[in-house]
């Protein structure tokens, strides 16, 4: 049966990756042919990526009550839209999927039931629609790329796949592929078409990368060894016990009835029954279709706590395998966010990297990190991440600190920036890690969906940022804060745009930035005053290396010459960076927090109830 | 046939393998340590009853390395021709050699008709593959010109 | 008609395809010596004998089934596995070495070739310790042969054989002596009564007796895989030797030696074996022998800077990774995660055998094809801006690398995913359960660690310009289609490897 939802999903992830595959058939000489091509790549994974966000309001508001909390129908959720997919797959006489449930599923290697699964919901669909807005800017950007025209956009929108694809996926194995999908095209971006130590960077870039994923794909395999068959319908584990004992008939009854599996929101509700057993409130434990009260319906329809006991003695549900498990995983993302003993690799990349590919690295790949974390690292591991959450806030606001004060003695600009990045980025980490139970949660779901906020705020600003550099290298071919000045007598209407994205990424009240940081500073708050205070104090700083850096760029003496005003090609691009900025400030309930909060709230009370107190 | 050497006991499987079965090998090494120790011991005997004049020369007094001088550089070269030689020697007599215990035990008087009768063609048509493997060998050699003489 | 004669003629049957390899060598060898042979003539007749081979193993498959298992010769679906990757190995090795030798010594080149393919197949069809030693013999025999043939002329070469041939015939001899203490234990050569006798001997009072024979069989046997403190040879060979014989020495060595490994201790995997402390030294043997392999090969890696020296310590690195597989084998015993969804050691050895096979020849094939003694290709700089003068070549040789390092979409990945899976899912019950867990962790990291000595490659090929072009000489045809066979395999299994790990499951299945 064809699903709507799964090809409308594969579609915004494909289309990219089939665009850049037939940028390599035109003649080499047509090169502007090929940058339009590229341009309407991006343009229609934009259109469809938006289609797929009205969808997903359409998805909450069929539930709405229109009551206070209208868009929160708890079914709505991902982990009940992919409980009900796998509920529905299993029966006996499997009922029809659902077309609008915009969680779809394709077997792949079946053998280690890998499957092509895919969903959206509101932590990842920010994301998405970002990714593909500031590829399309991306693209735009890419236009004064004159070697190897081709080559660039394939490898720019296979790079887009793989990014798609890793937010998309809800299987642990797809999500590795795609998120190593994208590493190849990163490494030839900044190589080949990057500055003077293109070769240094990329190299280093990668060599991070990859041990991160290494760590993450030993987390993977040892997740998928859990025997899970708890937590999954009794159906769902009679079906496949019955497909099993026709394979190998030699198998005990109780061996073919082990259910191992890479889906994400199965394992997501292992770990968090692994922290009601360490925590000793195994007793909370139920079915999910025997909800009760102060009970935490986590296992599967059909399953009794008290047949399941005896496999809590698994390796999974030790101390040391959950603090192994989320230590893998946490270092695994934290390279990418960049979390601050793993971020040297970042400012490097972004000084060599062309200004486009620049613009995605801040914009979009160190989001994938915070995506890691928030949907990976933290529900799969919650008891480990809750023991451990002091040292990753800690961690959180020693990178906010440290980025800005580095940031502050910086001269080249890019790298200024880069180190800006790492500590904007810190927020993503304090928010995350601002962990709270019972009365505590509420504070936390404000540092959650500030750190999503703040990661959606930032990839605006920054690749916006990233942008308005790119424009200045292309007239003064310097990045040397000390050789720029003066821009604003050539370049007024520059000037004024960039302010303003200036003050964005400062976090001026009514600007992007703003949001994501007031929600942390008060989540952390109630976590830890003493981190929160150094988060705000950070700001100080972030304003002073921002403003200190547009005086000695925009004010001042112009010693080069006349610079040309920007064209209507960059003014187009950075007015659109600046109205997102002003108007992500302006609104933030209506554009984003309205259809994101709900999930990442429910995340939130999924955690959150697991710690009473 | 293969597998009565491993010996099934009630008690489970038990090793095969018993020091003693080997007690021609201690003969052997016995006659030759024994060879040995008499040579010596005689030829000090002889020469203490004086029924061996005793004059040693230099050469006598050498250690015996098959005509070779034990004394010197080791690093003499030898013409690759006699290599040839000594491994042509080497696979074809020893090949050869294999054909002796054949032609003894393949249709030896011992052997019964049933044995005969399973294996007799099969023996046959395996010596005849060794011979034509070493004819094939022999062709190749003389082919390649290594019974000439350069 | 008697069970006996039954049992031999079918003993017969498994080995024609061998026997007729060795007879279209044989042919060869005779033909080489005629005038005007020249190497296409000898090329195409390998290859026509290595589709005879192939054609009769599936007509002169033994149809009844009899008393297999006293057979010197075993028809299972191991040997079947090993004969086909044998055969298609022979097969891309031909053409490799189409134009390796001039057209004077060409015939005899291939004859060598056939023989030693004869061999490896026949390593997965033994049953028997001599037999098993013969056809391990009969791979490194003719390897010298291959070593010595196409370059007479360097001293370099002159050095790989001499150092080849010499720890050879040592490993050979140390191997012999293992199997002789199997032997004296057992008292039979028969493998399948000695998988039934050892488990209960060692059970006992013999277990040291156990413990030297294995020590010996695997460090004989080591030699061919290129384990740790056995590998000493390789990358003087690998960098001296030409390079057709290279690819050979690269992988079918290593096929050989890890099938017979897994023949002869499969035993430790049955379930006799459970709970005995041989057992569990054997699984310490092979733990320490894995890591200490794949880190020291990795770590001299990242030293190199001679391409084939480079993959020559890959390789130690690669053996060092399927040896996770035979170090968590003995684990089978303790079944307890159910074995139809995971990966099982010897499964994975086999799959990532073929695809190693499949990464290395290939790049030795790109290598092969660049280099001309005028413009040599050895160093890692020689290969510096191949994007741009030889963009097919530099392709080919990038998935060759990604697939070494282990990227997604690539066969090189689905091994060492299924490698890590084995180790991950020793079962709780089975002891140094933790230390395998270490064990996929150490290799994760050697993962990484190897990634930097490949990259090093590709950041040469695709960042830097080069000084100056590659100036191929060589006739590319044959070259060109044995690396796009290992291309399309690469890609192919790694995007959907299902069919290659079902056929590498049935393989060992009956271990």
């Amino acid at each position: 049966m064809i699903e709507y939802d799964l090809i409308m999903m594969s579609l915004v992830i494909f289309v990219p990756a089939a665009f850049g595959l037939l940028c390599l058939i035109f003649p080499a000489k047509f090169k502007e042919a090929v940058r339009w091509w590229a341009l309407l790549g991006t343009a229609v994974t934009l259109c469809l990526s938006l289609c797929l966000l009205v969808e997903y309001y359409f998805l909450l508001d069929s539930r709405s009550d229109r009551g206070l909390r209208s868009l929160h129908h708890p079914k709505t959720l991902l982990d009940a839209r992919a409980d009900e997919a796998l509920r529905r797959a299993s029966m006996p006489a499997p009922e029809p999927r659902q077309a609008y449930d915009w969680v779809g599923t394709v077997p792949w290697i079946d053998r280690f039931d890998i499957q092509y699964c895919i969903g959206i919901d509101g932590i990842s669909l920010p994301l998405i629609v970002l990714t593909s807005l500031v590829m399309f800017f991306a693209v735009i950007a890419s236009w004064k790329i004159e070697t190897n025209v081709r080559a660039y956009f394939f490898l720019l929108l296979t790079l887009q796949t793989g990014v798609l694809g890793t937010f998309f996926a809800l299987d642990l194995f797809l999500l590795y592929v795609f998120y190593e999908v994208m590493l190849i095209p990163m490494y030839f971006l900044i190589g080949v078409w990057g500055g003077a130590r293109r070769k240094y960077a990329a190299f280093k870039f990668v060599i991070y990368t990859l041990l991160g994923s290494v760590f993450l794909l030993v987390a993977i395999i040892g997740l998928y060894f859990t025997d899970v068959r708890d937590f999954v319908d009794k159906t769902a584990v009679d079906a496949r016990a019955e497909e099993r004992r026709k394979e190998s008939p030699r198998l005990t009854q109780d061996e073919i009835r082990e259910y191992h599996t890479f889906h994400i929101p199965t394992l997501q509700r292992a770990g968090q029954g692994a922290m009601l057993v360490l925590t000793g409130q195994q007793n909370r434990l139920t079915a999910r279709d025997e909800p009760g009260e102060g009970k935490v319906p986590l296992l599967g329809r059909g399953v009794h706590i008290e047949s399941a006991r005896g496999r809590f003695q698994q390796a999974f549900f030790q101390p040391t395998y959950q603090y192994l498990f989320f230590v893998l995983l946490f270092v695994g993302f934290a390279v990418k966010v960049p979390v601050v003993p793993f971020h040297s690799w970042l400012p490097d990349a972004h000084v060599e990297a062309p200004t486009p590919v620049s613009m995605i690295l801040a914009g979009i790949l160190l989001k994938l990190g915070g995506y890691g974390l928030l949907r990976l690292a933290y529900p799969i591991c919650p008891w480990a991440a809750d023991q451990l959450s002091l040292v990753i806030a800690g961690l959180g606001a020693f990178g906010i600190v440290y980025g800005a004060f580095v940031a502050l003695g910086q001269t080249d600009f890019k790298r200024l920036l880069a180190y800006s990045s790492i500590s904007h980025m810190g927020y993503v980490i304090l928010g995350l890690a601002a962990w709270g139970g019972g009365a505590k949660s509420q504070y936390w779901a404000w540092g959650m969906n500030g750190a999503m906020y703040q990661m959606v705020a930032h990839g605006i600003t920054a690749s916006a940022m990233f942008f308005v550099v790119g424009v200045l290298y292309d007239r003064s071919h310097t990045r040397e804060i000390r050789q720029l000045g003066g821009v604003m007598t050539s370049m007024p209407l520059f000037a004024g745009l960039s302010a303003i994205l200036f003050f964005a990424s400062m976090g001026l009240p009514g600007l992007c930035g703003f949001v994501g940081e007031l929600f942390v500073v008060l989540g952390s708050w109630n976590y830890h005053p003493g981190l929160s205070l150094a988060a705000i104090g950070a700001t100080v700083v972030t304003a002073a290396y921002l403003l200190w850096t547009w005086q000695r760029v925009y004010l001042g003496v112009n010693h080069h010459g006349h610079y040309t005003e920007i064209t209507a090609r960059e003014a187009a691009v950075l007015l659109t960076f600046v109205v997102l900025s002003i108007a992500l400030g302006v609104l933030p309930q209506t554009l984003l927090l309205s259809w994101m909060e709900p999930s990442v709230t429910g995340l939130v009370e999924s955690l959150a109830r697991l710690k009473p107190d | 046939m293969i597998l009565a050497d491993a010996v099934l006991t009630t008690a489970g499987v038990e090793s095969a393998f018993s020091l003693a079965d080997y007690y021609p090998v201690f003969i052997f090494l016995g006659v030759v340590t024994g060879f040995a120790l008499s040579s010596l011991i005689g030829s000090q005997l002889f020469y203490r009853l004086g029924l061996k004049p005793f004059k040693p020369t230099a050469v006598k007094a050498m250690a015996y390395e098959s005509g070779m001088d034990p004394v010197g550089t080791a690093r003499m070269q030898f013409d690759v021709k006699f290599y040839l030689i000594a491994i042509l020697f080497l696979v074809f007599d020893v090949e050869l050699l294999f054909l002796y215990p054949w032609s003894v035990v393949a249709y030896s008087d011992g052997s019964s008709p049933e044995w005969k009768q399973l294996f007799g063609r099969l023996v046959f048509w395996e010596i005849v593959v060794f011979m034509i493997s070493l004819g094939i060998g022999y062709i190749y050699a003389w082919r390649k010109g290594v019974f000439k003489w350069k | 008609m008697n069970s006996l004669e039954h049992t031999l003629q079918q003993a017969f049957q498994l080995a024609v395809p061998e026997v007729a390899l060795v007879g279209v060598a044989c042919v060869l060898f005779l033909l080489g010596t005629a005038r005007g042979v020249n190497r296409h003539l000898a090329g195409f007749i390998a290859l026509g004998g290595l589709a005879i081979a192939a054609i009769s193993h599936f007509t002169a498959l033994p149809r009844v089934p009899g008393i297999e298992t006293v057979t010197p010769l075993l028809g299972d679906k191991f040997a079947m596995f090993v004969r086909m990757a044998a055969f298609a190995t022979g097969a891309a090795l031909v053409l490799f070495a189409w134009n390796e030798c001039d057209d004077r010594r060409s015939s005899d080149y291939m004859a060598c070739l056939l023989i030693a393919t004869a061999g490896s197949s026949l390593v997965g069809t033994a049953n028997d310790l001599i037999f098993l030693f013969l056809a391990l013999e009969l791979v490194s025999i003719p390897t010298y042969v291959m070593l010595y043939l196409p370059g007479l002329q360097s001293k370099k070469g002159q050095e790989a054989v001499v150092k080849y041939f010499m720890l050879s015939v040592m490993s050979s001899a140390m191997l012999l002596f293992g199997f002789s203490y199997i032997y004296g234990l057992t008292g039979t050569t028969n493998l399948a009564a000695i998988q039934e006798i050892l488990p209960r001997l060692v059970a006992g009072s013999e277990s040291t007796t156990a413990i030297i024979a294995i020590v010996f069989v695997t460090a004989g046997l080591g030699f061919r895989i290129t384990a740790f403190p056995f590998h000493f040879y390789a990358p003087d060979v690998y960098e001296g030797g030409p390079t057709g014989t290279v690819a050979f020495l690269a992988f079918v060595p290593k096929v050989s030696g890890f099938a017979a490994l897994l023949k002869l201790f499969a035993f430790l995997g049955s379930a006799h074996a459970v709970a005995n402390e041989f057992v569990k030294q054997a699984m310490m043997l092979f733990w320490i022998l894995s890591a200490i392999t794949m880190t020291a090969g990795n770590v001299m890696g990242l030293l190199q800077n001679n391409l084939k020296r480079m993959l020559a310590y890959s390789g130690v690195a690669n053996a060092g990774y399927m040896l996770i597989g035979l170090a968590v084998m003995p684990t089978q015993a303790y079944r307890g995660i159910d074995e139809a969804v995971v990966a099982t050691g010897p499964e994975a050895i086999m799959f990532y055998l073929l695809a190693y096979g499949a990464m290395t020849i290939g790049t030795l094939t790109v290598i092969s094809h660049l280099h001309s003694p005028n413009r040599p290709v050895e160093t890692v700089d020689d290969v510096a801006g191949l994007r741009e003068t030889h963009p097919y070549s530099a392709a080919l040789l990038g998935i060759f690398l990604l697939s070494m390092i282990g990227l997604p979409l690539t066969a090189g990945f689905a091994g060492k995913f299924l490698l890590f899976m084995s180790a991950l899912a020793a079962p709780a019950a089975a002891p140094m359960r933790d230390l395998f867990v270490a064990l996929a962790v150490i290799g994760a990291v050697n993962a990484a660690i190897g990634a930097y000595y490949y990259l090093r490659v590709i950041n040469a090929m695709f960042l830097r310009t080069s000084l100056s072009a590659p100036t191929p000489r060589r006739t590319a045809g044959p070259l060109w289609v044995t690396a796009i066979i290992c291309a399309v395999f690469t890609v192919a299994f790694g995007v959907y490897p299902l069919p290659m790990i079902n056929l590498s499951r049935a393989a060992v299945g009956g271990l």
